[in-house]
């Protein structure tokens, strides 16, 4: 980070390494769909080096960076909800067809789904990047009960589609 | 599924996830475009609460000690037996009241008295009034019968008052109603 912030371009490649998977799958978690989540990433690594002066040297870099993909993932999250798509054509085409998960785990995807855009961040950042729930906290700006909270409703919710997709085989 | 193995599944997931490289694309990109990030770590979430919340929720606070400090002694007066009075005509009955003169609850001793009381609301309610109805549903069931051979001190009434002065005010109170009673029994 150092590096970065005086001027050495090439210092981004560390950190692209360290953290580009998990501002990937946070990216994805939100957005549900691979090529924004790939727009996100590429946004969140621009403003990242382009900000660097405002990051607190001591701070945690990684969690810096989680928060600037979430800024970014939100806003295009937004921004898709404000796009009204009108279709002409006769035929019904699926507003959720373009939707998919960043595991191809069938099971997982499938329980992933279930959960809303929070929710799917919050096991992201916890069970695939393995954030403490303290860090999670200030990455989101919520308090630390909420996070656990909203975690073990999304795990609970999880459990339940597997349960009863079991059942159903 | 347990809630550790879907986060050892979601882990191992995470880690064969393939992203796409972007990093070349990053390293040629005009970075004065993305200026307009305003993003900071905070040390942690710490909720402010403003003076106006902090105001109103110690002034709700101390009208609830207020209010428990009115309901509650008046709520446990209610219910605090002052007297007893048993009364016995043919059937019995156990009346507890409160400072107030009002009925805390009766209490019956066999089918008879549990009839009669069926008919008759009388919690909370004063005590002169609940007697009253009472010893004219005794009279009208024929428990107690009036005539001139029959007066009150016929009807066996047992009065215990937990204070010294009450018991003759209470006992007196009784032998009004008693003769009202038996009274307007006998015009009819």
């Amino acid at each position: 980070m150092r590096e970065l912030r005086e001027g050495n371009i090439d210092a981004l490649d560390g950190i692209y390494e360290l953290t580009s998977k998990g501002v990937y799958i946070l990216a994805y978690s939100i957005l549900k769909n691979a090529e924004k989540a790939k727009d996100v990433m590429q946004d969140t690594f621009l403003r990242a080096a382009a900000n660097i002066g405002q990051y607190k040297p001591g701070t945690n870099p990684k969690a810096w960076i989680s928060v600037i993909a979430r800024n970014a993932a939100y806003r295009e999250y937004n921004n898709a909800k404000r796009i009204v798509c009108q279709d002409f054509s006769e035929h019904i085409i699926d507003k959720n067809v373009n939707e998919t998960m960043w595991t191809d785990n069938i099971i997982l995807n499938d329980a992933l789904q279930t959960l809303t855009a929070q929710e799917r961040e919050i096991v992201s950042l916890f069970a695939a990047q393995g954030y403490k729930h303290r860090e999670i906290a200030q990455i989101v700006g919520r308090p630390i009960g909420t996070i656990q909270w909203l975690y073990n409703r999304a795990v609970k919710k999880m459990r339940k589609n597997t349960e009863t997709k079991k059942h159903e085989e | 599924m347990k809630n550790n193995e879907i986060k050892r599944l979601l882990r191992s997931e995470a880690d064969n996830v393939q992203i796409p490289d972007v990093l070349t694309e990053i390293k040629k990109a005009d970075l004065t475009e993305y200026k307009d990030i305003g993003t900071e770590i905070v040390s942690a979430h710490t909720p402010k609460i403003s003076l106006r919340v902090k105001l109103l929720s110690g002034a709700a606070a101390v009208l609830l000690v207020i209010l428990a400090l009115i309901i509650v002694p008046s709520v446990s007066f209610d219910k605090k037996v002052y007297a007893e009075v048993a009364l016995g005509a043919y059937t019995e009955f156990e009346i507890t009241i409160n400072k107030k003169e009002q009925v805390i609850d009766i209490k019956t001793s066999g089918d008879n008295a549990k009839k009669i009381l069926e008919n008759i609301s009388y919690q909370k309610q004063p005590f002169d009034k609940t007697l009253t109805n009472l010893i004219t549903a005794c009279i009208s069931e024929g428990y107690i019968i009036s005539g001139e051979h029959i007066t009150n001190r016929d009807i066996p009434i047992a009065v215990y008052c937990r204070y010294a002065d009450g018991t003759a005010r209470i006992r007196e109170c009784i032998d009004e109603i008693v003769n009202s009673c038996c009274d307007k029994a006998q015009g009819e």
